[in-house]
């Protein structure tokens, strides 16, 4: 049945009357000052003293909060973009016969006296028990992205590995395997494989970034209050301070919300270490960092490993092949045109996916076996009135 | 043998469709081209839509030029797009060859789905030409070009690859005024199409 719009639009009206523009302006100005004024060393060494980690994840400033850098100009001369996205047909509880298909795109676009384009992607079935269980625990939900994150990270390096030089690799979303950092016995299974690949890029010095459009994130923000509490900035429960209001404030907002009008146009924000347990596995060189990017309408976030904190050549030409990337994707907001067509070369639709349910259907028909999905699957397919 | 332009995509007994190796070459409007069939057997076709489109229809091209890259150095910024956009032309049936007969009848199969699409050389266009019956199914062809257009420009294409032969080409409007004897506003739209200033 259709939705019963004069109920949405009821609710509609009251949501957006919780919005308080000047409100939100007042506080956002103060906490943009507090970013200002805030200490580094103040977030360091809390950091480092706390023995038990917080319940948020903070921004550990490699150097400053708040100060701000314009990425340069690309330099003369082409380049190639390696970039890589996943799309995947899960295992599916309503089919009789258990297995999982992985689509890993790999993208190469080079710029320059001879331009080319390579927009590919590599097709992987996984059936059978040792390849749709780690240790017991079926591959499905987290496991299977962080599976996905794996592989994709490898054909990433695979595949920059034989481009054009001078190159630079574009990773989708997150480096950072939070999802599975609480399933601690089975972390080396996707860890140990994550951080081989983290090692080629930095073995081969090609710059690696991973690009984070829209972010969620508030290690910034949860960063702001460390320095503002003057106390145990967990204990909110028992705090009388009265910064209270912005602390709270601070909780509510975005990294990308703090830094909207922040940050100008072609600039980056000083780099940050991220405090997530699981880059620990990672190795210290590949240790993951960020830094938030005005890519013109957006504030993306951009991670990458250590390494590339540490040598400012490769830091900057692979932040002004992003810029690039997002001027050539003439969108707005713009998202780099190498991820967009990864993600196009990777995405499995819905045509395919019933094309491989009818290969099976058919196969095991033609070998005589049954092929009988659930009845809740049949009756949402059949639909019948 | 001559050579392969495209490759079949889409295929019925009265029109098929080709995809052309070259981003935004399809074949010129009225030419004729051939596929082979089958050993000694070969269709025969005039050329009645060329366009370019998305490969993937969901996706539609957006502007990508820029006040200081436009026109072919799009391509050059945008390498992708030899990948994302694709040229396509329909050709409409006219005629085959058959037993080293050349009949302008329509072939009793369409061409098969993903055979080549070939240019005819000039002794094969005049050996196909001397006839003009093709005309008649040319006129009758249900396609989204405009008949009159495609008749003219087959007109103009097939008098060029006969040598600008006028006897030819007169031949030929006096075959489609009597095939548009009853349209007059038809006739008059091939006829200035093939020549404005007549």
């Amino acid at each position: 049945m259709p939705l019963d719009f004069s109920v949405v639009s009821r609710e509609v009206n009251a949501l957006a009357a919780l919005y308080r523009p000047e409100e939100r302006v007042r506080l956002l100005r103060e906490a943009q000052n507090l970013l200002r004024r805030a200490d580094p060393d103040k977030v360091r060494d809390r950091l480092s003293e706390r023995k038990e980690r917080y319940p948020w994840l903070v921004a550990n400033p490699v150097r400053s909060l708040a100060e701000t850098f314009p990425v340069p100009a690309l330099p003369p001369g082409g380049y190639s973009v390696v970039a890589s996205d996943g799309s995947n047909i899960p295992p599916d509880r309503h089919s009789p016969v258990q297995y999982c298909i992985l689509s890993i795109s790999k993208v190469v676009l080079t710029y320059g006296e001879r331009p080319a384009a390579s927009l590919q992607a590599e097709t992987e079935m996984l059936y059978g028990d040792e390849n749709l269980y780690v240790d017991g625990v079926p591959l499905q939900g987290e496991l299977l992205g962080a599976k996905m994150a794996v592989r994709e990270l490898q054909v990433l390096l695979g595949t920059a590995r034989s481009a054009p030089r001078p190159r630079v690799a574009l990773h989708d979303g997150t480096l950072i395997l939070w999802r599975i950092q609480g399933q601690k016995e089975l972390l080396p299974h996707f860890t140990i494989p994550f951080r081989d690949a983290l090692d080629g890029f930095a073995e081969e010095s090609i710059p690696l970034l991973s690009y984070i459009s829209y972010p969620g994130a508030r290690d910034l923000c949860n960063a702001l209050r460390v320095a503002l509490c003057e106390t145990d900035p967990t204990a909110c429960a028992t705090c009388r301070s009265g910064e209270r209001e912005l602390c709270e404030f601070l909780g509510r907002l975005r990294d990308r919300e703090l830094l909207q009008e922040f940050l100008a146009a072609r600039h980056r924000t000083d780099l940050f270490a991220t405090v997530s347990d699981v880059v620990k596995d990672y190795g210290d060189q590949n240790a993951i960092h960020f830094c938030y990017l005005d890519v013109g309408g957006e504030i993306a976030r951009v991670e990458m490993p250590k390494w590339m904190v540490e040598d400012a050549q490769a830091l900057d030409f692979g932040l002004s092949v992003v810029l690039d990337q997002c001027a050539l994707s003439g969108d707005n907001p713009p998202y780099p045109l190498a991820l967009m067509e990864a993600h196009e070369a990777a995405v499995i639709d819905m045509g395919t996916r019933r094309v491989v349910d009818d290969l099976m259907e058919r196969e095991f028909a033609r070998r005589g076996l049954p092929y009988i999905r659930s009845g809740k699957d049949r009756s949402k397919r059949r639909r019948g009135v | 043998m001559t050579e392969r332009i495209g490759e079949i995509i889409e295929t019925s007994s009265f029109l098929f469709v080709g995809e052309s190796f070259a981003l935004n070459h399809p074949p010129a409007l009225g030419s004729l081209l051939k596929v082979q069939t089958g050993p000694g057997e070969w269709t025969f076709g005039v050329v009645a839509l060329g366009k370019t489109v998305a490969v993937d229809p969901g996706r539609q091209p957006v502007r990508r030029s820029k006040p200081d890259a436009y026109d072919e150095t799009v391509y050059a910024k945008h390498p992708e797009l030899e990948h994302l956009l694709r040229t396509v032309f329909t050709v409409v049936p006219v005629g085959c060859l058959d037993g080293g007969r050349m009949t302008q009848r329509l072939p009793a199969h369409p061409p098969p789905m993903h055979y080549s699409v070939y240019e005819c050389d000039p002794g094969e266009v005049v050996l196909f030409s001397e006839r003009l019956l093709y005309l008649r199914t040319l006129a009758a062809a249900q396609t989204d070009a405009p008949v009159e257009q495609v008749l003219a420009a087959n007109l103009r294409w097939t008098h060029e690859a006969r040598g600008r032969d006028e006897k030819w080409l007169h031949r030929a409007a006096m075959e489609v005024a009597a095939l548009l004897q009853q349209d007059v506003e038809r006739l008059l739209g091939v006829l200035y199409a093939v020549d404005p200033e007549a």
